[in-house]
């Protein structure tokens, strides 16, 4: 009985030691890095300027009021082995940044040690900030980056995406929205009229949930996403 | 009267209590697979994102350098094959020479100065570098469903009416960081 009980105490400390070296072989990919109150700029690698980040901040803080999107910026001194793309992602999704139904977030990476540059797009952005227009932010900001004036760098290529989520929408979009409501105004129209209160009765309801804000604003001080998610959009490059 | 009632009854309450177990052990399978296979067409609309890029990036490297035609075909190849793969298994060999070609076909343009600083060109490398990493992105997000529903049919009690209702374990696709990794594009 003794010995039993011996063996099963040498076998559960053996399982502890074994599952303790497991876990941290599992967590010696880079860790994804918490959002500062601020969410907007994250300069852990410490190279912007207090006027640059003063400038992102306040300039994000308006942009994204009422659900317009999130554009954040991220420095980091190192990313270890983890692949760009895949730590930028992983950065981009765990923040939530943008919303969770317009998914209308950005994400400025820059990694100083491999010099690395990544604008991570998230899904309902990708339309208007295309691969090709984010590589050209980056190929004309990267002689600013490489000479070493990374705020000046930054903030050309924040103030190129921001530029360019600014143009208006054009035409067609408008034409199809507007067509969308005529549609919707008229079935409404004849729905109630065959229905009389048919929908009323059966307690209709969208279902739209209390949380559906998506942690947009800033109430207790600090800034958070609002859970848009990302699927690789973007264009990364070197300076 | 009353003792004799609580034999049946509990019977019908534990075979109630089964059932239950069962159908919504089931109804979660259902959402697993269901977003396993979502999650697999993702991967699939990647890749033919892809493969609708790639005709404009060899016209393209064409209008400079026509006479390279072994690296035209070797893509045009390439890109047959990953059309008509339909299996993880089939995909996983066709991404590799697609890979090989593809970065053949960008490296011409380190010959032709003109077409290097082309903007048209410039333009269709980073949509191709970012479809490169949403592909990769589809897969990686596959294959964590995927490994969350072979869990799930195979860890106990699960198992026991997985197997019988023909839940079958599903393929992963390759962890080849150079699949993953976009290729080489240098400016």
């Amino acid at each position: 009985m003794n010995m039993n009980n011996r063996v099963i105490r040498h076998a559960a400390v053996l399982t502890a030691v074994f599952m303790m070296i497991f876990s941290i072989c599992a967590y010696a990919k880079t860790d994804i890095p918490e959002p500062t109150e601020r969410l907007y700029v994250n300069d852990y690698a410490n190279v912007l300027d207090k006027e640059t980040e003063n400038y992102i901040f306040e300039k994000s803080k308006a942009y994204s009021a009422d659900g317009g999107p999130q554009v954040a910026v991220l420095t980091m001194k190192s990313i270890g082995e983890t692949s760009l793309e895949e730590f930028s992602i992983d950065t981009a999704r765990k923040w939530g940044i943008g919303g969770d139904k317009d998914n209308n977030g950005v994400l400025i990476l820059l990694v100083m040690d491999s010099r690395d540059i990544r604008i991570e797009v998230g899904y309902g952005l990708e339309g208007v900030l295309n691969d090709g227009k984010c590589g050209r932010f980056i190929r004309n900001a990267s002689s600013a980056l490489s000479s070493g004036d990374y705020s000046g760098g930054i903030k050309q290529i924040y103030d190129s995406v921001i530029g360019e989520l600014e143009k208006p929408a054009n035409e067609g979009n408008v034409a199809v929205t507007l067509f969308t409501a005529v549609l919707i105004i008229a079935l409404w129209i004849i729905a109630s009229r065959r229905g009389g209160g048919h929908y009323r009765r059966g307690g209709y309801y969208r279902g739209y949930g209390p949380g559906s804000f998506g942690g947009f604003g800033g109430f207790g001080g600090g800034f958070s996403g609002g859970g848009g998610s990302f699927g690789g959009g973007g264009a990364s490059g070197k300076f | 009267m009353k003792k004799k009632n609580i034999v049946p009854v509990a019977i019908v309450a534990v075979i109630v209590i089964i059932a239950i177990w069962l159908v919504s052990g089931y109804n979660g399978l259902i959402k697993l697979e269901e977003s396993t296979d979502t999650a697999f067409a993702d991967v699939q609309v990647q890749l033919q994102r892809r493969s609708d890029l790639i005709p404009n990036l060899v016209n393209t490297v064409k209008g400079y350098a026509a006479h390279e035609t072994e690296v035209f075909a070797e893509v045009s190849n390439a890109r047959a094959k990953l059309a008509g793969a339909a299996t993880v298994d089939e995909m996983n060999a066709a991404e590799g020479e697609m890979n090989s070609a593809l970065s053949r076909l960008l490296a011409i343009s380190e010959s032709y100065p003109e077409l290097k600083s082309n903007e048209n060109f410039l333009n269709l490398q980073d949509e191709l570098a970012g479809t490169e990493n949403r592909v990769g992105t589809a897969r990686r997000d596959y294959n964590q469903t995927v490994q969350k529903y072979n869990v799930k049919i195979r860890s106990f009690p699960t198992n026991i009416f997985a197997n019988m209702l023909g839940f079958e374990k599903k393929e992963l696709f390759a962890a080849d960081e150079n699949a993953q990794s976009v290729p080489d594009v240098n400016f």
